[in-house]
């Protein structure tokens, strides 16, 4: 008879910043059910949560164990995601109004969303067991649909939130289809268990001979290979991220991305690490993996040269960024783990301020989303363009900032693992992404307005937004997005300037308890 | 005599049913169905697993599966009617504007 275990304290006190996160997410969605009045409060709400969730899991960084009987982490890897992912929440909620404001989305709605889409990353970053790990994925993804799809009055929006709906609950089969066949290989769907089965020379010489271990990992890898937007499974990204409202694509390619990561490192930097120890299963999967790097970084950067859509080419930019972590997880080491995490921190930065300042240019001149309408930006707001310059000099790998020192941890980590001629891949992809990356800083400063650079090319500068963006000039709401992008501006100086405020933390991360 | 194989047969057949026919079909609902295919055939697995182990986590996971894809059913839902009061179609070759 086995014995009902209650829920501990300990529990309890390892769930916290999930907690706080889902609690004001449901808090937010009632105020705004029974408040009809436009009013602030949602947004503020959203953000004393998020802050909320960021001090419970400061508070937690320091623990290293298991919660919920093994199925939930709670370490300082867990924590630092949590952490990551509550700061990418804030980012987005302080933009939202200024982005959102315009078109029919009660703002409250927006703010839930992310509230429970980030409690599904925190179950991402802390799942022991691949039921969490599922949950959490369902849980940030079905947040995301509508959240894509917030734009109800526009075809393209709709269309957007259909794509990634189709996709995202196709890639969700193969997952699962995945943690099934794993199930069946292992017997349980602990990480735990499956990393000490694998420690095992026995049990880990008969895992791996069987195909059925071999189907499963593939299944999983392709439903982590689609959440990341890596080639070749990449082909919903553009779409979804050029369709869905600017904030909500700033926020899907930052933090969705990141939870992914996160799961994805557990799964087979932790779980699956042993494998090492077999050669031959270890050359498979990492070439398995290292394919799918070189592949998205070569893919992404060269297409990324092609677009004349500001959105498009953030978002292929986002498919070589994945690319560049990828590499970091094919390490199969703890090392590579490190390294993708401070990736992921310095990336959701960048790249949430880079769709922020991208915001910004599409309500001011409606439309604005194409590389022309940054031509002589510098001259007329000198502190966006500013602002854009750091986060496309970030993007490119440039040091001081913390762009710099990402790609260097993480191809540091590549070589020291034996993946050298894949780091060189990385390396030259990414002298390659600096071309479209200071094309922008080119136009911005170097060019006067209407001056045609890149033409616009007919049929797509379809805007997502209504007749009348003359009058966007006076929005309110600009404070908290001002106040967002300079938190990214200055947050990546000071992660490039000081890069051991993280990697020192990230070096407790698979402490043995 | 059922065997493990059997089920596991049945099931990777139903998953491929529904894969094929998320990549041939081309209308949105059907998809749709076509994607509860497919989690239904790992559903399969799942309990086909659990009986041959003796252990119930399978049997668990089919549930939070259930509840997942009851969720995932109505905001896909939602997400076709929002378009189809905006194109009255939901024939996804006819929504295109996202293409280069």
């Amino acid at each position: 008879m086995p014995t009902i275990t209650q829920v501990t304290t300990t529990d309890l006190i390892a769930v916290l910043p999930l907690l706080v996160l889902a609690g004001t997410g449901m808090v937010v969605l009632m105020w705004d059910a029974f408040e009809k009045r436009p009013s602030r409060i949602p947004l503020t709400l959203a953000v004393v949560g998020s802050l909320g969730a960021i001090a419970a899991a400061l508070a937690n960084i320091d623990h290293n164990g298991r919660a919920f009987r093994g199925m939930l982490l709670d370490s300082t890897y867990s924590n630092f995601y949590a952490i990551i992912f509550s700061i990418a929440a804030i980012l987005a909620v302080l933009l939202a109004e200024r982005n959102l404001k315009d078109e029919e989305v009660v703002i409250g709605e927006f703010a839930g969303l992310v509230l429970f889409a980030a409690c599904g990353m925190v179950m991402l970053a802390s799942g022991m067991d691949l039921i969490v790990t599922f949950l959490g994925l369902e849980t940030m993804s079905i947040a995301f649909y509508v959240m894509a799809g917030l734009f109800r009055k526009s075809v393209r929006s709709n269309e957007a939130a259909l794509k990634y709906f189709l996709l995202g609950s196709f890639s969700a089969g193969f997952f699962l289809y995945g943690i099934a066949l794993l199930y069946g290989t292992f017997g349980s769907t602990n990480l735990d268990v499956m990393h000490r089965l694998l420690l095992n020379p026995a049990d880990a010489a008969r895992i791996v001979s069987t195909p059925i271990f071999w189907m499963g990992t593939a299944m999983l890898l392709v439903g982590f290979a689609f959440k990341i937007a890596a080639f070749p499974f990449h082909q919903w990204a553009p779409d979804v991220y050029d369709g869905a409202p600017t904030v909500v694509s700033g926020f899907m390619s930052t933090a969705g991305k990141a939870a992914a990561f996160s799961a994805f490192v557990l799964v087979f930097d932790v779980a699956l690490a042993p494998v090492v120890a077999n050669t031959a299963a270890q050359d498979k999967l990492q070439f398995i993996l290292c394919l799918l790097a070189v592949g998205s970084m070569v893919y992404g950067n060269i297409t990324a040269i092609a677009q004349t859509n500001v959105k498009r080419m953030l978002a292929y930019s986002s498919i070589a960024h994945a690319g560049y972590m990828l590499l970091g997880v094919a390490t199969l080491n703890a090392e590579g783990s490190r390294a993708v995490a401070v990736y992921l921190t310095v990336y959701t930065l960048m790249q949430i301020g880079a769709f922020g300042v991208v915001a910004f240019i599409e309500k001011e001149s409606d439309g604005g989303l194409f590389l022309n309408d940054y031509a002589g930006l510098a001259r007329r707001k000198p502190m966006l363009a500013f602002i854009m310059t750091i986060m496309m000099l970030s993007l490119a790998g440039i040091p001081p900032l913390g762009g710099f020192f990402g790609k260097y941890y993480l191809f540091a980590a590549a070589i020291r693992a034996g993946l050298t001629p894949y780091a060189v891949i990385g390396v030259i992809a990414s002298l390659v992404s600096v071309y479209f990356y200071l094309r922008l800083i080119v136009l911005m400063y170097f060019r006067e307005q209407g001056e045609t650079a890149y033409g616009t090319e007919i049929g797509k500068s379809v805007s997502i937004l209504p007749a009348g963006g003359g009058a966007a000039l006076a929005i309110p709401g600009t404070t908290g997005a001002w106040a967002a992008l300079i938190l990214a501006a200055v947050g990546l100086l000071v992660l490039g300037v000081a890069p051991a405020i993280m990697t020192g933390v990230v070096q407790n991360f698979f402490v043995q308890p | 005599m059922t065997t493990l194989t059997n089920y596991l047969a049945v099931s990777a057949v139903l998953f491929i049913i529904g894969t094929a026919g998320v990549l041939f079909r081309r209308n949105a609902i059907i998809i749709f169905m076509c994607i509860e295919l497919m989690l239904n055939a790992v559903n399969l697995t799942l309990i086909a697993f659990s009986q041959f182990l003796g252990n119930q986590t399978g049997q668990i996971l089919v549930f939070f599966v259930m509840t997942v894809a009851a969720a995932e059913a109505a905001v896909g839902l939602a997400i076709v009617i929002a378009l189809f009061r905006n194109k009255e179609t939901v024939e996804i070759d006819k929504i295109n504007l996202l293409r280069l």
